[in-house]
């Protein structure tokens, strides 16, 4: 314990402690597995993930993974973090239940919009309109309502 | 944690009433059969780790931790905790089929379909005010004709351009706008650079907007790198936040209700 309280004092002004170091209060190794990860600049990426997660739950995660996949598991897990840490109770979970909900309302738009597109493409269908005599008008009418049927359900 | 290690044994005259005791009593829940410890009848997890179901308990263990998990779940109200243990049963399945990505990789993929809705949409939209305009230009063609008497192309003119504006009155009021805002100075490191992506313009959905933006952080940036570095999907999406929510707290009413998986 003496060692690591004198480390502690001089790695006060050590630049090079990681994040994950300082919030442990222990000496960052030169292989420490979490220093590329959470620098000592974003001490509350840390905070969360050792919140949520724990630091030797991240430890082992990113030990089991390809050097080359750490960063952004990393990024993954702070999110994930920082998600529960704003909302305890679904976390990402909420995340993925708003985007769920997003796509729907949006759907519902697209379809609603291109209803509308086939109602105006329905209309230029060919029916050239000439200028009838009075006698003929109901005729017209009625042949018209007839072809474009669907008319009335969106009226 | 605590264990029933240093309890003193049980004598043997004692031990069929402490049997017919606990033959009354409900057995130990996943996570003290698991961790091996007396099950309380206060026990935290005994609600939501039922026995029957081992591998629940299992996977968050392996990826919070029970004493993170019971530090969560007693900063909840009672009524919370069943919807944060299956978010976070989920979460930690999640975690343990992709190990790199998680529900994050869910997530990436969700905001790549949305964004391609809200590019069809802004498509659509553009190419409905042409078909708009042309209508509303034909019927004043045909309102400047109608001196000569009623005409069918005044009547369908007409009609169609009122029907349609009603039609699109009603429609934009629902419209829609995700905005991502930037929160730099936390994530992610791996795609800090990367720009927002566009945004569609006049659509606005002020609860799901505010929400989202305040939840996504800079999202969109981290969306960028993710999706240049991973393949689309082997997660099934399906209903996976819905199972999760009360239908109180989706705002909607034909959420399936919530149950421990």
């Amino acid at each position: 314990m003496s060692t690591s309280y004198s480390n502690l004092s001089s790695n006060d002004s050590n630049p090079r402690r990681c994040a994950a170091c300082k919030y442990l209060r222990r000496r960052c190794a030169e292989d420490c597995i979490l220093s590329p990860y959470f620098p000592a600049s974003l001490p509350q990426r840390f905070a969360c993930v050792h919140k949520i997660f724990g630091a030797s739950n991240v430890t082992r995660m990113l030990q089991q993974l390809p050097v080359d996949q750490r960063a952004q598991a990393a990024d993954a897990i702070a999110s994930e973090a920082y998600w529960r840490v704003q909302d305890p109770v679904y976390g990402s979970v909420g995340v993925i239940n708003l985007l769920q909900q997003e796509i729907y309302m949006n759907q519902r738009e697209l379809a609603r919009t291109q209803a509308q597109i086939a109602m105006y493409t329905a209309q230029q269908q060919p029916t050239e309109v000439t200028n009838f005599g009075p006698q003929q008008d109901s005729v017209t009418l009625e042949r018209t309502f007839l072809e474009f049927n669907h008319f009335p359900n969106l009226f | 944690m605590a264990s029933s290690s240093s309890s003193p044994p049980v004598p043997l005259s004692s031990a069929s009433a402490s049997s017919s005791s606990m033959a009354a009593t409900s057995s130990p829940c996943a996570a003290c059969k698991f961790l091996r410890r007396k099950c309380q009848p206060d026990c935290v997890f005994a609600p939501y780790f039922p026995p029957d179901n081992p591998q629940k308990f299992v996977h968050v263990h392996r990826v919070f931790g029970a004493s993170n998990v019971t530090k969560l779940l007693n900063e909840l109200h009672p009524y919370q905790r069943e919807d944060a243990v299956n978010s976070l049963a989920y979460e930690a399945d999640m975690r343990l089929r992709d190990p790199v990505y998680g529900c994050v990789g869910v997530i990436s993929i969700l905001q790549h379909q949305l964004r391609q809705l809200q590019v069809d949409l802004s498509c659509a939209k553009s190419e409905l005010s042409k078909y708009q305009a042309a209508a509303a230009a034909a019927a004043a063609a045909a309102a400047a004709t109608a001196s000569n008497g009623p005409s069918t192309a005044n009547f369908i003119g007409g009609v169609a351009a009122s029907g349609s504006q009603n039609f699109l009155d009603a429609a934009n009021q629902n419209a829609t706008a995700i905005g991502f805002g930037g929160r730099d100075h936390f994530f992610p490191m791996s795609v800090r650079d990367a720009a927002p992506p566009p945004q569609p313009h006049h659509m606005m959905m002020r609860n799901y907007e505010s929400e989202l933006t305040a939840r996504l952080g800079v999202n969109g940036a981290y969306d960028a790198g993710l999706m240049a570095a991973m393949n689309a999907s082997a997660v099934s999406i399906g209903h996976l936040g819905g199972q999760f929510l009360k239908p109180s707290a989706a705002g909607g009413d034909d959420r399936p209700g919530v149950g421990p998986s």
